[in-house]
Formats: C-alpha cells, structure tokens, sequence
C-alpha cells in the first residue's frame, strides 16, 4: 500500500517560516508545564481525482492495470503550538484555514501525517455537540451513552447525572425519546453532558453558536468556571471579537500554517489585515503534487 | 497531581495490536452501553417490549419447525432441534458481521468528531449479535425439549460453541468492516457471499447428504465445526471430539487475532475516509 508520503519531495516543506522560533524547542520533548504540545505536524489528505469507493472498481482497475491519479492536500504544514496548563488559546483564521484540523489533531480525532502531538490529561471534545446522540433513545438514556463515548464510566456519569441535568434545565423532558426534543435541547443536552466532567482541556469549535442568550450566558460562566478550576481551553471561532474576555493567547493559521501564535489583540489585528487582502486565493502552494499512481 | 495525568503521545504507540486492546477495556462501558442500546431501540417501540426478546425467536422458530419438518424428510434425528440450532449459531456469525460494518459505517459521524476506539463499534455490533442468541437459548431449549430431545447436563456446555462463533465473528467483523470503510459496495458483496457460505455448511441439511469430497472438506470449515460441537451437546448430550475442539478454537482465535491485526493496522487512517 503507497503511503501518503508518495511522490512529495520534502523540499517543498523546506522554507523556514517567520515565526517558526518558538517551533525547534517543543521538538524536544514533552514539556511538564505543556498541556498541549504540537510538533511539526503536518496533515495531508489525498483525494483522488476520479473517486474509486467500490471494491468492484479497484479489482477491475488492478486487472487493467489503469493508473489512478491523486491530488494531495495539506492541510496542515508543519505546525508548531504549545499550550501550557491553565491557558486559554483562541485559533482564529479564515474558513478552511485548517483550524478545525488542527483541533482534531490534538483532540485525537485524527493522526497526523507527520508530526508528533502530546496532550496531557482529560479532554473534554465540543467539536459537535451531541455527536452519538440516538433519536430514539430518552434523554436519560442518551446521557449516559454520551458520557461512555467520552470515556466515562456508568459511575462516573451516576455522580454528575442531577448536575448534568440542572444544568441543562431539561428535567421536564428527561424521560421523553431525545427524538421530541428541539435542536437547541439536544445541544444543552451535549453540552451539559461534555463540561461536567471536568476536563483538564476543553476544546471548543464553534458550538456557542447554539442556544438562546440565556443559556450561551450559562456556558460561558461554566467556561469559566473550568478555567479557573485550572483546565485548558483551546477555542475556534470566527468571532473574534468574544475571544478577547475568554483568551489570553491567539494563533492565527492560515492555509495551514500558524502565521502568529501570541497575543490576543495582536493576533487578531494580523487577522483583519489578513481579511482585508481577501482577493488572495487559496494557494497553489497547498495543493502540493499531483501523484500518479501506477499499478504494477 | 500534574504528573498523574494520563498522556496522549501520538509518537508512543508502537504495537497498535496492544494499544487497542487496552483502549477498548477502558472504553468497556461505551461496549455496554452501545449493546444495550441496540436492545432497547429494537424493542423500545413494540408494545410487549421486552417480552418480544424471546417471544419472537420463539415464533419464529416454531414456524420454522413446523414449515421444515413437513417439506424436507431427512432421515436425520431430532432434525427440528438439528435445525433450529444451525440458524441459531448461523445469525450470531450473519447478523454480527454484518452489523459490524453498519456499526462502524454508521458511526463515521462520531469517529469523525471525538475520539473513541474504533473497534468499540465492532465489539458492540458483535456482542449485540451473542446477547440476541442468549435470549433466543431459552425458546430454543423449550422448543428441543418439545420436539423430543432429551435435556443433558451437557447443554450448558452449548455456551462454548456460541462464544466460539462470536470471537470468529468478530474477527471476520473487524477485516470486513475495514474493508468496508474504504469500499462502500463490501457490504453488498458480503451479503451475496454470505448466502452462498449458507449452503455451503450444513446448517439445513445433514452433512451426509453431501457428496464425499465435500464432506471431507466441512472439517475445515469452521461455521461447520462450531454446529457441529453445538448438536453433539444440545441432540445427542455427548462431549464433543476433542479433535473438533481443537481445530475450532484454532479457528475462532486464529481468525479474531487476524481480523484484529488487520483492523489496527488500517485505524488510524478510518477518520480521513468515514
């Protein structure tokens, strides 16, 4: 089986990038003080041109001996970010600019292509609220489904349930299949269910977006609340300007670099610069080799 | 109190074969919860609930048993009981590896959102498949028990086959639904071969019926050697062949630790393709 490393020459990753000084040090090791530590890390996904998903396909393709050819993506390039305990780090960046990728990375949704991720302690994933949630299962039953998904035990969930359950104001329909309830209930439901735990890292993309007022208020204040407990928040929003009174550190990426990884407010005045030029397409540089593959 | 935490080092894992097994024991809960879950959608809606479990395969066996032994006359004893435990062992290996690869299919969507081990959902399809004949055990012994077969104290040893056919399920689970993770059309092609492993084993008929070269054969083939171990407990209340033992578990271990070293090895890239 070719890996993906095929056909790229590593010259291409070879220029240094302006900022890349804090990088060589979290090369090393995991440092004690590191929540997250990100080293060199690179994504890269490979999509071929003509999509072949069947294996009916693939055996003909391997009989006649057709090529099948590929584009490679990057999209991540050898990203260098370190976390220390107790931080909170906004990734601010334009859609598309690997942000979500990189959450992923650390979240260990995803293996880096090359790189090496350490994460120390529980993370508490809100990528997408309520992933795993089964419609025709009760509220209830749907906590503790969720809670085992994050890597909790029937104990665990047990102990925090009446809290889970107060937080979400959900008690009225707790017994009722998660099927009758609205989009923003199910959201509650995953949140409540995702923070309680205390976490060491809270990872969040996006998912203040649901909710009435009222309750994105009550998230916050449990985001706080985490924070001071002493956990790590690792946030994604486009947003930026409700990321000045949650971070204190931004990294801004875009096409699947880190451009600045530092102060909030510097962070994102690179980023409107950034927005401003807008007519800059997504890079060639990114799509980095067409491979063509042949079979043998 | 910092150095307590647990580390994720994308770096360290060295035998992914190892490192998924211990995932999985700590992810036990998630097996349980996602097997009971499987139970409860199923019987949630229906109005007996949970009594459905084993009224169902019981009708559904006494249909069988009444449909079967009026059209085929083998001369073969007990053949009601004979064919009622081929289907029994048959859907814990059909419904399990099938299931393993909806299962892992269908839950691309988390895969591809949190971290939970990948071979969580193929376990639970499985286990879900074993509980189903669990229940379906006491409706089978009634109706064996019916239509004339002796209890024997050797019947509790029926539990050793259905456990060698769910280790054996889950190994061809674990090869079929990585397969199926980057081919959408296996699960489609399995279906066909399924239905021709079917009458390749003698679940509906005796294996006498065959011709002698195939019946050389069925000792090599472990669905055959599993019903076989099963009718020799359940219709006769004899020990099984030592012989038959032996090349059963060989089967069932040699086919789990294959299917699951095949399915680490091919993981890591499950989030990019799902």
């Amino acid at each position: 089986m070719p890996t993906i490393s095929d056909g790229i020459s590593s010259a291409s990753h070879a220029e240094e990038l302006p900022n890349s000084k804090h990088s060589r040090q979290s090369l090393l090791a995991f440092d004690s003080e590191a929540a997250i530590s990100v080293a060199d890390v690179s994504v890269r996904y490979r999509m071929p041109t003509e999509r072949i998903n069947t294996l009916k396909e693939r055996v003909v393709r391997t009989i006649t001996r057709r090529t099948v050819a590929y584009t490679e993506f990057s999209a991540l390039t050898r990203v260098n970010l370190q976390v220390k305990r107790g931080e909170a780090v906004a990734l601010i960046g334009r859609n598309g600019a690997g942000k979500s990728t990189l959450l992923k990375v650390i979240a260990r949704v995803q293996e880096p292509t090359s790189g090496r991720v350490w994460v120390r302690g529980q993370i508490a994933p809100m990528i997408e609220l309520g992933a795993g949630f089964h419609p025709e299962l009760t509220g209830r039953e749907n906590v503790f489904l969720n809670g085992a998904m994050l890597g909790y035990s029937q104990r665990q969930m047990e102990a925090k349930f009446d809290e889970i359950i107060a937080f979400s104001e959900l008690e009225a329909f707790i017994d009722s299949p998660l099927r009758t309830y609205s989009s923003g209930m199910q959201a509650r439901l995953g949140f409540a269910v995702a923070s309680s735990v205390e976490p060491d890292i809270l990872i969040i993309d996006e998912v203040l977006a649901v909710g009435d007022e009222a309750f994105q208020q009550k998230c916050v204040q449990r985001m706080k609340a985490i924070r001071e407990r002493g956990a790590t928040l690792l946030y994604v929003t486009h947003a930026v300007d409700s990321i000045k009174n949650l971070c204190e550190k931004a990294a801004l990426i875009d096409e699947g670099r880190v451009l600045y990884y530092g102060d909030v407010d510097k962070a994102v005045a690179y980023y409107r610069e950034r927005l401003q030029d807008s007519d800059m397409q997504i890079s060639s540089q990114r799509r980095i080799a067409m491979v063509v593959r042949k079979r043998r | 109190m910092a150095t307590q935490l647990p580390v994720y080092d994308s770096g360290a894992i060295r035998f992914r074969g190892l490192f998924e097994i211990r995932e999985f024991f700590r992810y036990r809960f998630l097996v349980l919860n996602l097997v009971s879950r499987d139970l409860k959608v199923r019987y949630k809606r229906s109005v007996l609930g949970f009594i459905w479990v084993m009224l169902s395969p019981f009708l559904t066996m006494g249909v069988l048993v009444v449909v079967f032994s009026s059209i085929f006359r083998f001369n073969t004893p007990h053949y009601p009981a004979y064919l009622l435990c081929g289907l029994l062992l048959w859907a814990v290996f059909a419904q399990g590896t099938v299931a393993a690869m909806s299962n892992l299919v269908g839950n691309g969507a988390v895969l591809r959102r949190m971290y939970v081990p990948p071979s969580v959902f193929v376990g639970s399809a499985v286990g879900s498949a074993l509980v189903n004949l669990l229940f379906a055990l006491v409706p089978f012994a009634i109706l064996a028990y019916l239509t004339g077969v002796e209890p024997s104290v050797w019947w509790l040893f029926l539990i050793v086959p259905c456990l060698m056919v769910t280790l054996f399920a889950f190994g061809i689970g674990l090869i079929l639904s990585s397969m199926a993770v980057y081919f959408t059309d296996t699960q489609e092609i399995w279906t066909v071969l399924l239905s021709i492993y079917v009458y390749l084993t003698p679940v509906f008929y005796p294996v006498n019926i065959l011709p002698p070269t195939l019946q050389a054969l069925e000792q090599y083939n472990p669905m055959a050697l599993f019903l076989n171990i099963a009718r020799a407990v359940v219709l006769f209340g004899t020990r099984p062949a030592y012989h038959e033992l032996a090349w059963a578990t060989g089967f069932a271990v040699g086919t789990f630790l294959i299917g699951w070293l095949i399915f680490t090895r091919l993981e890591s890239r499950f989030a990019y393709h799902l």
